[in-house]
């Protein structure tokens, strides 16, 4: 043994801490507060090797997620592609719901979809459908997908298919329909089907057949370049949009030749991309998804594979319990309003977009992005402190996605359950708010801390398989 | 009038209550302040105080209870302000500097610690110390109320990586010439010591640097150490450290209430260590050959100095009068116990820092009213006091000065029923503590006590004093 001591961390009260100090002695302080699920992080501990394992099915987990390379490759038709989305299913944001807890944008966008799709006549027979059951409702993230806002998914729209070509695994996600009145925030009216149409009829067949000319996209590199110019993206992804478009556009003219369409066509798409700052958004949310998909499923593993909200629920899932969703109610957006808005007229938080900060970027990349930090409501400095403190909750630095203004150190990414239960801080997501009225759209951004509890339940469910698995 | 509040479900270290106390009796109108958790011992100490206990009866440990006794009504204005701000976490440090790590993971403690000192509520601290072993770092849990299973998993995990866990209730040591907890600022020198009591440790570095020598380790391994369950692993093993420390000429055991087998197990390692040893088992008469043994601390010291033992002996006299030992440190007053037994003086001891007046209350060397207002309480029935105040690093800044109101509460009280109370007291430190031992000293003698250095001798003197 060696008695040497310094530096000596202390975890409990700074006066604790002075007198070593008073004696010269260099002391990290550690700011401690109780932590959640006392019995499920003692469980790990006190059945022997339970939590080496934990520890190395989490390394696992986690290389899984660094070593993913993502492109997109193609663009089709969802009921094609999508694991088991057929006629009569529709998939939504979030953990699973039913028509009778959806909130407003959750109701008006499923009544869009059904008419998109013609299985009502009218929006009140579809309203009727959807509150018989006749519809068939699932999550985004059952069907390897992911879904902005309300995240409808029917089977007639174009889903980008992205392709983690270092695991082999699929994502899929919708074109973006860009700002204004949109299906994803609930807009239903005949305007929104009649572009939501148009994505299906006339961008989506070229826009896959110049990524099946181009081979594909590769994602991981223009998500690294995006974060290098500003992006986060989650709120921000104009570089990212910009990157992809200048990259595309040759495929896009050769596309154009090869479908035999009009030069106006090609024009349509690129001012669709240039209109659509949000493009992106859909892209980096599929290439998480498909990260976070392969390290799914591994036993014992406490790393978050899924956070998601519908819109009344925000669920997770975690690695070592495959699909499980741990819910708790969707917590309330705290930033800045639209004019003419606030917080009575919003939403609890929507969407699937959370992926993105379940795999390092959004709020756990802020500091990559200090043109969007007003934006959601805080100083330059609350980016920086905000991937700091993420940063306290993940797994490992991410090699490929880097931020400048920390020295080009990696974003956090991978969070640990365990370390949320130990440190009681809860992930913080930086997100749109939407109007708690179907088609209003979004009334402003901000940052949200989801809550823990499904965090702490999720853990203890995984403690007590891990217990189980050595007893009998 | 009185004022009672509670704030549900946010924790407070009990150091930092109690400052928040003593920032409230500043208050102009606060007559008395107590803010602490809502422990069943703190709301029984509420009530005595006179608080409706239908006020409390919600009230669980996980919660503040705010207690305030005011000159009037118009006080609770500024009593609640000061208390929120006292209450509010500092948020602009935060927003400025670089904030602190929020675990033993984080990723902002860059060089990895070599020590990890533990002070959090017991049912917490294992939790950290796993993080410390994680870390390749020794673990010294100031912690009590640590579920013995818990110390079973960690000591046996510190052995398997060579490191050392001590505690829980492990309130000092003294490694590579840093003090750890309580300890006192003792000079440097040869010998080492191992115990697994706070108070022993202090009491014995402390004598051997009034007698000249110094102190080269002292580690405190727990007051379970030599309990069946634990087996006394820490004790061996700090025990080999100190025989493999090439500066350690002499080796003290000190431990109150060894397990009989453990201690014979201890003291067999002891005597084989290859160095000279001394051994003050408090509760515990078993001897080996090899090892020199002691009755009281104090002659723990002097045997460790090259000194003659100066063993109490019965004499066969008869004592008169009620003694009382009201304790912060729980060997010295184990010490004390042993002695007046060999001696056949019946006497009424309570040691404060015991775990079950510790929960959710700091250690009454740091958080000095509970013990005081016991030693009140002893004006009303007994004739003889006897008691310790304990110096070093971490201790109240001056206990002296908080004990000396209530002996005169107590001589007052015994006044009153025709009896004039005799005040002993253990005075354990150095001249270079930070609490400045003379000082201390002046201020117990100012109040009437008689104060020694040896607490041997404060009860030798007290048992004396009886005798008629």
């Amino acid at each position: 043994m060696n008695p040497a001591v310094e530096p000596i961390a202390v975890v409990g009260p700074e006066e604790m801490a002075t007198p070593l100090q008073d004696q010269g002695v260099t002391c990290i302080e550690v700011d401690w507060r109780p932590p959640r699920a006392l019995d499920a992080l003692k469980a790990f501990r006190m059945t022997p090797g339970l939590e080496a394992h934990r520890v190395a099915a989490n390394q696992q987990a986690i290389d899984r997620v660094v070593r993913s390379r993502c492109r997109v490759i193609d663009v089709r038709s969802a009921g094609d592609v999508v694991p088991g989305l057929e006629r009569g299913t529709l998939l939504h944001a979030g953990p699973p719901i039913d028509w009778m807890s959806a909130s407003g944008p959750l109701q008006g966008a499923l009544i869009g979809a059904v008419m998109l799709e013609g299985w009502a006549l009218d929006r009140d027979g579809a309203a009727r459908m959807l509150a018989r059951g006749e519809i068939e409702l699932a999550p985004c993230h059952e069907r390897d997908a992911v879904g902005p806002m309300a995240g409808i998914i029917s089977p007639s729209m174009p889903v980008m298919v992205v392709e983690n070509v270092t695991f082999g695994n699929r994502s899929y996600s919708t074109l973006n329909e860009g700002l204004g009145k949109v299906l994803r925030y609930g807009a239903n009216d005949d305007s929104v089907l009649a572009h939501l149409r148009w994505l299906c009829e006339a961008a989506a067949p070229l826009l896959g057949e110049a990524l099946r000319h181009a081979e594909g996209i590769d994602l991981t590199a223009i998500i690294a370049q995006a974060l290098h110019m500003g992006d986060e993206l989650h709120n921000r992804n104009k570089a990212a949009t910009s990157l992809f478009t200048r990259q595309i556009a040759g495929d896009v003219c050769q596309a154009t030749e090869t479908l035999g369409r009009d030069a106006d066509e090609a024009a349509a798409l690129f001012q669709y991309l240039a209109a659509t700052d949000v493009f992106f958004l859909n892209l980096a949310m599929a290439a998480c998804k498909a990260c976070m998909d392969a390290a799914a499923g591994i036993p014992g593993s406490s790393l978050v594979t899924a956070m998601a909200r519908n819109g009344t629920e925000f669920g997770i899932w975690l690695s070592g319990l495959s699909r499980s969703w741990f819910t708790a109610p969707a917590p309330a957006v705290e930033g800045l309003f639209f004019p003419g808005y606030g917080p009575e007229d919003a939403n609890p938080d929507l969407g699937d977009s959370a992926i993105t900060e379940t795999a390092g970027l959004g709020a756990f990349a802020l500091a990559a992005a200090p043109a969007i930090v007003e934006f959601v409501g805080g100083s330059v400095d609350l980016g920086r402190r905000t991937t700091e403190e993420m940063a306290e909750l993940t797994l490992a630095r991410h090699p490929t996605y880097q931020i400048p203004a920390l020295g080009f150190v990696g974003v956090p990414v991978g969070i640990d359950a365990a370390l949320v239960c130990r440190t009681g801080i809860a992930p913080v997501l930086d997100t749109g708010i939407a109007h708690k009225k179907a088609g209003i759209g979004q009334i402003g951004a901000g940052i949200v801390r989801v809550p823990i509890e499904p965090f702490e339940q999720a853990f203890e469910a995984l403690a007590e398989m891990a217990s189980a698995g050595t007893t009998g | 009038m009185k004022h009672l509040e509670t704030i549900q479900g946010r924790y407070y270290d009990s150091i930092k209550l109690m400052r928040i106390s003593e920032s409230l009796q500043k208050v102009p109108g606060v007559e008395s302040a107590a803010v602490m958790m809502g422990t069943p011992m703190n709301l029984s100490l509420l009530r005595e105080q006179g608080f409706d206990s239908r006020e409390t009866a919600e009230v669980g440990p996980d919660d503040v209870v705010v207690a305030l006794e005011l000159a009037s009504t118009e006080t609770l204005p500024d009593a609640r302000a000061t208390l929120n701000d006292l209450l509010s976490p500092a948020e602009t440090a935060k927003d400025n500097g670089q904030a602190k790590p929020a675990s033993l993971r984080s990723p902002r403690i860059r060089e990895s610690p070599r020590l990890v000192m533990v002070a959090v509520p017991g049912r917490y601290a294992a939790i950290e110390a796993w993080d410390a072993l994680d870390r390749g770092a020794h673990a010294f849990l100031f912690s009590d109320n640590v579920p013995i299973d818990d110390e079973i998993a960690l000591k046996t995990a510190g052995i398997d990586r060579d490191l050392l866990v001590m505690g829980p209730d492990c309130g000092t040591a003294i490694l590579n010439g840093v003090g750890l907890g309580f300890a006192n600022r003792v000079r440097p020198g040869t010998t080492g010591l191992v115990g697994g009591s706070g108070t022993g440790l202090q009491q014995v570095s402390c004598l051997v640097d009034e007698l000249g020598g110094g102190v080269s380790e002292a580690v405190g391994t727990g007051s379970r150490d030599l309990s069946e369950a634990i087996g006394g692993v820490m004790t061996l093993a700090a025990i080999d450290m100190l025989a493999r420390d090439p500066e350690v000429e002499r080796i003290g055991l000190v431990s109150k209430a060894p397990h009989e087998p453990t201690a014979r197990r201890v003291l067999e390692h002891l005597a084989r260590c290859g160095k000279p040893s001394v051994a003050c088992l408090l509760g515990s008469d078993i001897a080996q050959e090899g090892v020199a043994q002691a009755f009281t601390l104090e002659d723990a010291a002097r045997l460790l100095q090259g000194l003659a033992v100066q063993e109490p002996v019965p004499e066969g006299g008869r004592y008169r009068g009620r003694l009382r030992g009201i304790y912060c440190g729980g060997s010295l007053c184990a010490e004390s116990a042993r002695i007046a037994a060999r001696l056949g003086v019946p006497a009424e001891w309570t040691d404060a820092g015991e775990d079950r007046y510790t929960v959710g209350r700091a250690h009454p060397m740091i958080d000095p009213r509970l013990r005081s207002s016991m030693v009140e309480q002893a004006g009303d029935a007994y004739d003889v006091l006897l008691c310790d105040v304990v110096l070093g690093y971490l201790a109240h800044p001056d206990p002296a000065g908080a004990l000396v109101p209530a002996i005169r509460e107590a001589s007052h009280r015994a006044a009153s029923r025709r009896t004039q109370l005799k005040a002993f007291v253990a005075l354990i430190g150095t001249d270079q503590d930070p609490q400045e031992l003379s000082d201390q000293r002046a201020q117990l003698e100012d109040a009437g006590a008689e104060v020694f250095s040896s607490n041997a001798q404060a009860a030798l003197a007290a048992i004396q004093s009886m005798a008629s």
